[in-house]
């Protein structure tokens, strides 16, 4: 049986760090990393850049059949963090009929699933609870 | 060398229930207003307490790549085998060269780890140091604890750079001994505990009042030199009795009194409570802070420096007013109650 174990690990910089790799020639951040740059095409030319755990959603679909480990119906989400990097997760905390288009969303680290009794962390995005600027 | 607190973030999950709806689903009437805290069914102490550090880095205006070591204190880890601080220390940004390690077994467990750092700090092994303490406690459905027990997070920078302190740590004593009052075996996925009165009064009581008389006097002071005191809460009404035994006042008392809010929230407890103090705080302040564990207390002296002005306040605030009522049933979903029952 495949076991998603070396996935995760080898993607353990993107959904535990939310660490992108940011063009160094167009200055775009590729998420996840990769070697040949999404926008510009540029080959092996980027620098590690940690991205914002603050985003809009673009846009998003209700998926009603999901793997074992994340609760049905739930909102699928493509979400532009502030900094312009493009991520696709689930929405925690959140009902199906509560997500918008353009909504603010923070990235948290959450489980996304479990697999032979091991936990898979990753990220996922959750409505705002409140302002960050604490104590302003 | 002089270390202390460079600045604290906590964590609380959304979802809350009234221990009198837990007691109404049992045919119970219970005439409190007390609530508990319920993590989402995604989290764990793990995510909980990944969220208190990233508070903490950016209250006290750290980066992980700056932590020498980062402890992560619970009694509820996801796993019986492997360690949650490394995956913590990924989490956060933190070098690779970082000791991580678990503290488990405890509410207590949380002052053990944060000596541990003070230690490492003042032996100049570390300079700076993160420690959290989270916990998502669930009780057996139908048990008196399951109107208690709830789920938190707190997280505490402590560095050796004095222009970074916002409250140094001044000395700690402790008290041990074999007691028995609340456990779970490697087989069982529930707590079980004693009869009330006798983990109270021999247990809780005890342990805490000696570990802070301990204190007291190594330190020459007395319960008025200090304008705060916080402690391991199992439930609302345990810090009147150590306020009592010791010589604090309700007023001293009042300000870190989390759990008729958050419920039990286990290691993460103390943590949390003085956090809350904190936040309270002035420059000049002496905060006392005990933890509780079956058979163990640890009473620490802080002192309030200069640094607590302008730092950011107001967190856990922030976090008891963001909530979102449930009944019992989604609590019972929420905590993975069916799957534990297994």
């Amino acid at each position: 049986m495949s076991s998603a174990l070396p996935e995760f690990w080898r993607f353990s910089e993107e959904l535990l760090e939310l660490v992108g790799g940011k063009c160094k020639n167009c200055g775009k951040i590729n998420f996840p990393q990769r070697r040949i740059c999404t926008f510009c095409g540029a080959q092996d030319n980027f620098e590690k850049v940690r991205i914002s755990r603050r985003g809009k959603v673009h846009t998003y679909v209700v998926a009603h059949a999901l793997p074992s480990g994340v609760e049905a119906p739930t909102p699928l989400a493509v979400v532009d963090t502030d900094d312009g990097a493009r991520l696709v997760g689930f929405v925690t905390e959140c009902e199906p009929n509560e997500i918008k288009w353009e909504m603010p969303v923070e990235v948290v680290l959450r489980k996304v699933g479990e697999q032979d009794g091991r936990v898979n962390y990753g990220f996922k995005f959750r409505p705002i609870r409140f302002s960050r600027d604490v104590g302003k | 060398v002089n270390c202390g607190i460079a600045g604290c973030g906590v964590y609380l999950p959304l979802y809350r229930i009234k221990s009198s709806d837990v007691a109404k689903a049992w045919g119970g009437d219970l005439k409190s207003s007390y609530e508990k805290t319920v993590q989402c069914y995604d989290e764990d102490a793990l995510t909980m307490g990944v969220e208190a550090s990233l508070n903490a880095l950016k209250n006290a205006r750290f980066d992980g790549e700056e932590l020498d070591v980062v402890y992560f204190a619970t009694m509820s880890s996801p796993y019986i085998e492997k360690q949650c601080s490394s995956t913590l220390s990924v989490s956060l940004g933190c070098k690779d060269s970082v000791r991580s390690s678990d503290f488990n077994g405890s509410p207590r467990t949380c002052s053990s780890a944060m000596l541990g750092c003070f230690d490492a700090i003042r032996s100049s092994s570390a300079r700076s140091a993160l420690v959290v303490a989270s916990d998502r406690l669930v009780a057996r459905p139908g048990e008196p604890m399951e109107q208690l027990l709830g789920s938190g997070a707190a997280a505490f920078v402590l560095t050796s750079d004095e222009t970074r302190l916002i409250a140094r740590i001044e000395g700690s004593a402790s008290y041990s001994t074999e007691f028995t009052d609340r456990w779970r075996s490697e087989t069982e996925s529930f707590p079980r505990s004693e009869i009330e009165r006798f983990g109270r009064d021999y247990g809780y009581t005890r342990h805490v009042t000696m570990a802070v008389k301990r204190l007291l006097e190594s330190r020459k002071l007395s319960p008025k030199d200090y304008s705060q005191a916080v402690f391991t809460e199992f439930d609302p009404r345990r810090p009147s009795a150590i306020a009592k035994s010791v010589g604090f006042s309700e007023d001293q008392i009042s300000s870190g009194s989390l759990s008729q809010s958050t419920g039990d929230t286990g290691a993460a407890s103390m943590f949390l409570s003085l956090s809350a103090a904190l936040e309270k705080a002035k420059p000049g302040d002496r905060i006392l802070a005990a933890s509780y564990g079956d058979g163990g207390s640890d009473a620490l002296d802080f002192t309030v420096t200069n640094g607590i002005q302008g730092k950011p306040s107001g967190e856990v605030e922030k976090y008891l007013k963001s909530k979102k009522m449930v009944d019992y049933q989604t609590h019972l979903r929420l905590n993975k109650v069916f799957d534990l029952l297994r």
